[in-house]
């Protein structure tokens, strides 16, 4: 790996992220410091906005020597750089704005409270640069991925799983080096508010780890059956390798950072212990993205390969086609199918159980009483998550390209996404015994209960249609 | 000497048992320090 990006494509890929991809991330969070009316979150967001703003130098300025360096290279079509340079410069002169925007109100702010029409106009300035950013990425993955305009019809997986795959690695990776800023800012500077919002994205980046990898998984068999020149499957493994370590290193932080969040809700305080254990995993498991995400550049990017690279070229050796092996035998394949059911089951009966308090049964407990239920169903996701990974390489072809597959996997992320409410509320923590729940927790209990359903019943058809 | 079908009764129920316990375990202990807090 190169620690130093060696040409301005490279420096290209990796900078363009941060004001697209981390703009996304501060304008959630940002959306939810203006929600919940946090300062601290509030002001936190201004910051990371201001220094994403700040990426628009090296993002520009790298994306010039880029398109220089690869004039008359006839791999890049110079129409459609010079389209995805036209709405870039748009795009980041926006950014820019929002970051000037975001620097004047936070220091105007610095004592007293920020001012509810400088924040407004923050976040849908933000908004439009998203927008705009959106273009100008799809514009920017269309000048190397021809993959994306071949026929349809030629094709046995859709090239949409490629597509997905390559919008969608960006956001547990990058959300992952806001959310451990975030994190590290929070431990400096001693604030519970900040501790939850990082431990927060730590969460939702392992969530949305599990559907990144499922699109990865069919991406390879969209680029390599049928073959695509120049795409080699060893290279792939070797991707797929590391990406399989980015997804335990995932869930451990997320598993741990979601446990601090429900202890916390009991104990009113985080156990340092825990907290430096979360860094700990944190850490390494950056390093693991970064080894992933570099590897995963160098299956369709020759421009960043280097002479003195060297690329794998046996498609059979790594530890994935060694899984695919072991998980096409029965004694492997029975036991671990078993597993996912007991995943499965513990699941759904917690989602069940604590969805139908929030609807109004079982007024007699607080929610607190059955808030301590979760860890159970937390530990069933992970399990599932873990038992369905090996599942899908015993014939992953085939189960990607079921009709069933999708809805399951987004309803998947979906379901995970919204449980995390359960543990992040104030309104629904205060529900004592005998009271109401807010109606917004009954519209989410009602989707946690669809979202697991769809996803149990996805699953299940996935051998017969 | 287990037959085919033994062998795999046996894997499941070694798989099974071992993750759910780890499981088990896990939840008892994080439930015991939040009672040990509440008491």
């Amino acid at each position: 790996m190169h620690l130093i990006p060696q040409s301005w494509a490279h420096w290209h890929i990796l900078v363009s992220l941060l004001p697209s991809v981390g703009l996304f991330f501060a304008l959630c969070l940002y959306g939810m410091g203006l929600y919940t009316d946090k300062d601290i979150i509030k002001r936190a967001c201004l910051i990371i906005i201001a220094l994403v703003a700040l990426a628009t130098v090296p993002t520009y300025l790298s994306g010039d020597h880029a398109m220089t360096g690869l004039a008359g290279n006839p791999r890049f079509a110079e129409t459609m750089m010079d389209s995805h340079f036209k709405w870039s410069v748009a795009a980041l002169l926006f950014m820019a704005v929002t970051g000037i925007v975001a620097w004047l109100e936070l220091v105007r702010s610095w004592i007293g409270r920020p001012s509810e029409n400088a924040l407004h106009l923050v976040l849908g300035l933000g908004l439009v640069t998203l927008a705009l950013m959106m273009v100008a990425g799809e514009l920017g993955w269309e000048i190397n991925h021809s993959e994306l305009r071949l026929d349809p019809e030629t094709q046995k997986t859709s090239q949409l799983w490629s597509h997905a795959h390559m919008i969608l690695n960006h956001f547990p990776t990058v959300g992952f080096v806001i959310g451990l800023g975030v994190y590290v800012g929070a431990l400096i500077l001693d604030n519970i508010v900040l501790k939850r919002a990082g431990l927060f994205l730590f969460v939702v980046c392992a969530i949305l780890t599990v559907p990144t990898y499922v699109t990865g998984n069919a991406s390879m068999w969209a680029v390599t059956d049928p073959v695509i020149p120049g795409i080699s499957k060893a290279v792939i493994n070797t991707h797929r390798d590391m990406a399989l370590l980015a997804l335990f290193g995932m869930a451990f932080t997320g598993v741990t950072a979601w446990i601090e969040l429900w202890r916390y809700r009991y104990l009113g305080r985080f156990s340092n212990l825990s907290l430096y254990l979360v860094l700990a995993f944190a850490v390494v498991t950056f390093g693991i993205l970064a080894e992933t995400g570099h590897r995963g550049g160098q299956i369709n990017h020759p421009e960043i390969v280097l002479p003195t690279d060297v690329l794998a070229t046996d498609p059979k050796l790594g530890w994935t086609p060694a899984i695919e092996l072991a998980i096409n035998q029965v004694t492997w394949f029975v036991p671990w199918q078993t597993l996912h059911f007991f995943g499965y089951s513990l699941v759904f009966g917690v989602a069940l159980v604590t969805s139908l308090r929030v609807l109004g049964f079982c007024k007699s407990m607080s929610f607190a009483a059955i808030h301590r239920l979760l860890p159970i169903g937390v530990f069933g996701v992970t399990m599932n998550v873990f038992t369905g990974m090996l599942i899908l390489q015993a014939d992953s072809s085939r189960y990607l390209n079921e009709i069933t597959f999708v809805p399951k996997i987004i309803f998947l992320t979906i379901g995970a996404l919204a449980v995390l409410y359960y543990s992040l509320s104030e309104r629904l923590w205060a529900v004592k015994a005998g009271e109401d729940a807010p109606m917004g927790a009954k519209w989410v209990a009602a989707l946690v209960l669809a979202s697991w359903t769809i996803v149990i019943m996805g699953g299940r058809l996935l051998p017969y249609l | 000497m287990l037959s085919g079908n033994g062998f795999i009764i046996l894997m499941v129920i070694l798989v099974s048992g071992s993750v759910l316990g780890l499981a088990g375990l896990a939840v008892y202990c994080l439930n015991k320090t939040v009672d040990q807090s509440e008491g």
